[in-house]
């Protein structure tokens, strides 16, 4: 997955989003303090939010561009909020299944896998508000995969988690990579579950890029072509990126 | 003079469809309402709400102008399909469908505004169309809302009385209404046989609106 | 000083204001319930009362079935002026005039009006059936024009071809405003109602000697307040210089 983010900004309540980068990576970690505005990053590259001017780039399509814009029906992204965002009104089976119908799907995932993975198998014909937060954030998680995204935001996947929890959530985020290998942008202010599972960590502060790095333990292949040093623009570095 | 049972079965033929009638157009509307933040949004409501405030009768007069025979709408009609619209059914159609609309707006919009967007945000990012968005996720989530409104409406339609008397007049097994109905009768002094009818009416009424509440009160799972 | 000027200016105020509603006593207001056909001649005729008596009318005009009702239930009436014999017999039963003041005062005919701007296609009744999809009646069942119509429409046999035609309306004026806005093709009212109307015209008018007889008559209301002062306004009524705005208007005498 490559990510490009030119010239973005955005005021928010308390500070303005001003983004510049160039990644490519398999999973990318976004670290930050609550409020530091990584939520509305993700609402960016998801197309929820609508920057006021910049280029924001996703693999080889530009999601938008000062006057062009690509409404989110036609990013192919998987994105699961913090809250969730699992359909009240349909069972676990037609929430999972609800993204069958994306226009181009840009992965391919066997429903049988994610539901054997999830362990969503007992669940499918439960209502949702009789589900514990932990299946909930399986289904959300499912229900991003089988949309066939090119890429999954996950906003604070383990927040809500118990510390038993936490570990199998972990789990389910590597799966990402590991079995279902969709590309993924994971936000958390918990430095420790980040390390453990994305290839390169941003770190965000008031709304800008303060710090990029490869995560040493497991990016072997990412790339970082440009870095944002704060109120510089961007530099570029390139450097090569291997697919194996 | 005029048979009972066809009086009522007549009222609720017509309040049915004219409740079924306004619904598409209702819920569209009230849908806008609560989405749209355009400034002119007030101008809207408030024309929608006129027959909700306007003596009914007014509203009458206003419909019996449109749809008189010399009438723009009428004429048009008339030219079209070769019939009258006042002192017909569709005369009663229209007039309770004007005068119950108000309420099938207000109701749905309040149905419309407890949905939370973000599942609609959600459902764009999972490749839902417009269309598939609106109704999958939508109008399931506002259901109650829009239903309460539906019986509302038809309530009020059972109602109705200043406005039709004007535009379809009290033609007995023709547009005599369960309301109109009641006034015949009473006019010629049988209030006995007034009063089963104004049992009827307020039977119709007390299910249609306690019906309507229970879907307000009780809140989705 | 000044206090004395504005003392004697009270003063003169307080007199004229008594005087005013000394006046005012003395002249009685009469609520007249009267059949709506009457409307236009009794209009005219109340400001001639006035001139001649200090008394003012108050009128109610409607269908004279909806009046009856309205004093059964007790609504404040000093006099009923009916448009048929029926609603004052009804009336009687229950008591409700004072003995002797009823009598019959005036007569009507029965005209079929048309739309001013529409071609006439009748010459008689038998070509309602034919030329007309809606008959405008005043409720046959209940309102005397319609129910005068109707007596006639049967002694001609046509009622029931004409039946499925019929809108029926509150009162004679209503009936007439339909033909007016062109809503009906055609309508049965008073010959008085059809001359004061600019936008219809007279297609056919019933013969006097073909028609039912048509009879008005007037009572005092037994609760009447004023019963004298009614009494007195009836005998006006029924007086040389109201008759001649009645005749005016196109209603006939009877003595």
């Amino acid at each position: 997955m490559r990510i490009r983010f030119e010239n973005v900004r955005l005021p928010l309540a308390h500070f303005s989003l001003k983004i510049d980068f160039d990644i490519e990576a398999h999973s990318i970690g976004i670290h930050g303090k609550s409020g530091a505005g990584k939520t509305s990053f993700l609402e960016l590259i998801a197309g929820v939010r609508r920057a006021t001017t910049g280029t924001i780039q996703l693999d080889d399509r530009v999601l938008q561009n000062n006057g062009a814009f690509v409404p989110p029906r036609h990013r192919a992204i998987g994105y699961v909020p913090q809250d969730l965002a699992i359909f009240p009104h349909l069972n676990v089976r037609r929430n999972i299944s609800y993204g069958n119908t994306r226009p181009d799907k840009k992965s391919s995932v066997s429903r049988d896998q994610v539901i054997e993975t999830l362990e969503l198998g007992k669940l499918l014909d439960r209502r949702v508000h009789d589900l514990s937060g932990g299946e909930k954030q399986r289904v959300a998680l499912a229900r991003a995969i089988l949309s066939g995204p090119a890429v999954i935001l996950l906003d604070e996947p383990f927040a809500a988690l118990d510390p038993q929890m936490r570990e199998t959530g972990l789990r389910l985020v590597r799966t990402l990579r590991t079995q279902f290998a969709i590309p993924f942008v994971c936000v958390s202010h918990a430095y420790e579950d980040l390390t453990s599972s994305c290839e390169v960590l941003i770190e965000f502060s008031q709304g800008q890029v303060v710090g990029i790095r490869k995560n040493a333990g497991i990016a072997r292949n990412a790339g970082i072509a440009g870095i944002a040093e704060p109120n510089f623009g961007v530099r570029r570095i390139v450097e090569s990126y291997d697919k194996s | 003079m005029f048979d009972q049972w066809q009086v009522i079965r007549f009222t609720l033929l017509v309040c049915l469809g004219s409740s079924l009638l306004i619904l598409p157009f209702g819920m569209g509307l009230a849908w806008w309402l609560a989405k749209t933040t355009v400034r002119w949004k007030s101008i809207v409501e408030t024309i929608v709400s006129l027959p909700l405030v306007l003596p009914p009768v007014a509203t009458g007069l206003i419909l019996l102008n449109l749809f008189g025979r010399r009438g723009p709408l009428g004429a048009a009609f008339r030219a079209v399909f070769g019939a009258d619209v006042v002192f017909t059914w569709r005369a009663v159609l229209v007039a309770t469908a004007v005068m119950s609309f108000p309420l099938l707006v207000r109701t749905a919009r309040l149905g419309f505004e407890t949905v939370n967007p973000r599942l609609e945000q959600i459902a764009q990012t999972l490749g839902a169309s417009f269309w598939r968005v609106i109704f999958t996720v939508t109008i399931p989530l506002a259901a109650r809302g829009i239903l309460a409104g539906f019986l509302l409406s038809f309530a009020r339609a059972i109602g109705e009385f200043g406005a039709t008397i004007l535009v379809a007049g009290n033609i007995p097994g023709k547009t005599t209404t369960l309301s109109l109905a009641i006034y015949s009768l009473v006019q010629l002094g049988k209030d006995q046989d007034a009063y089963i009818l104004v049992l009827v009416a307020a039977l119709l009424a007390f299910g249609a609106i306690f019906l309507s509440e229970a879907l307000v009160r009780t809140k989705a799972p | 000083m000044v206090n004395a000027g504005a003392m004697r200016v009270r003063g003169c105020l307080l007199v004229a204001f008594l005087i005013f509603c000394v006046q005012s006593l003395s002249a009685a207001q009469l609520t007249i319930f009267a059949a709506i056909s009457l409307t236009d001649a009794l209009t005219e005729i109340a400001a001639l009362y006035k001139q001649v008596s200090g008394n003012t009318f108050q009128f109610n005009f409607a269908a004279s079935n909806e009046l009856a009702r309205q004093i059964n239930a007790g609504a404040a009436a000093d006099l009923f002026f009916s448009a048929d014999e029926l609603k004052m017999d009804d009336l009687e039963r229950q008591n409700r005039l004072v003995p002797k003041t009823r009598r019959s005062l005036l007569g009507n005919t029965l005209v079929i009006v048309i739309p001013k701007d529409a071609s006439s296609a009748i010459a008689s009744p038998a070509d309602l059936p034919k030329a007309v999809h809606r008959l405008a009646l005043a409720n046959p069942d209940a309102v005397p024009a319609g129910i005068y119509a109707k007596q006639y429409l049967m002694k001609l046999f046509l009622w029931e071809n004409l039946r499925p035609l019929i809108v029926p309306t509150e009162n004679v004026r209503a009936c007439l405003a339909a033909v007016e806005t062109g809503n009906a093709d055609a309508g049965i009212v008073y010959k008085t109602d059809a001359l004061i109307s600019k936008r219809t015209k007279i297609a056919y008018e019933v013969p006097v000697a073909d028609g039912p007889p048509i009879s008005y008559p007037i009572a005092v209301i037994k609760d009447s307040q004023s019963i004298e002062e009614a009494t007195k306004a009836e005998d006006f009524l029924a007086s040389a210089p109201a008759m001649k705005i009645f005749q005016k208007y196109g209603f006939t005498p009877l003595h």
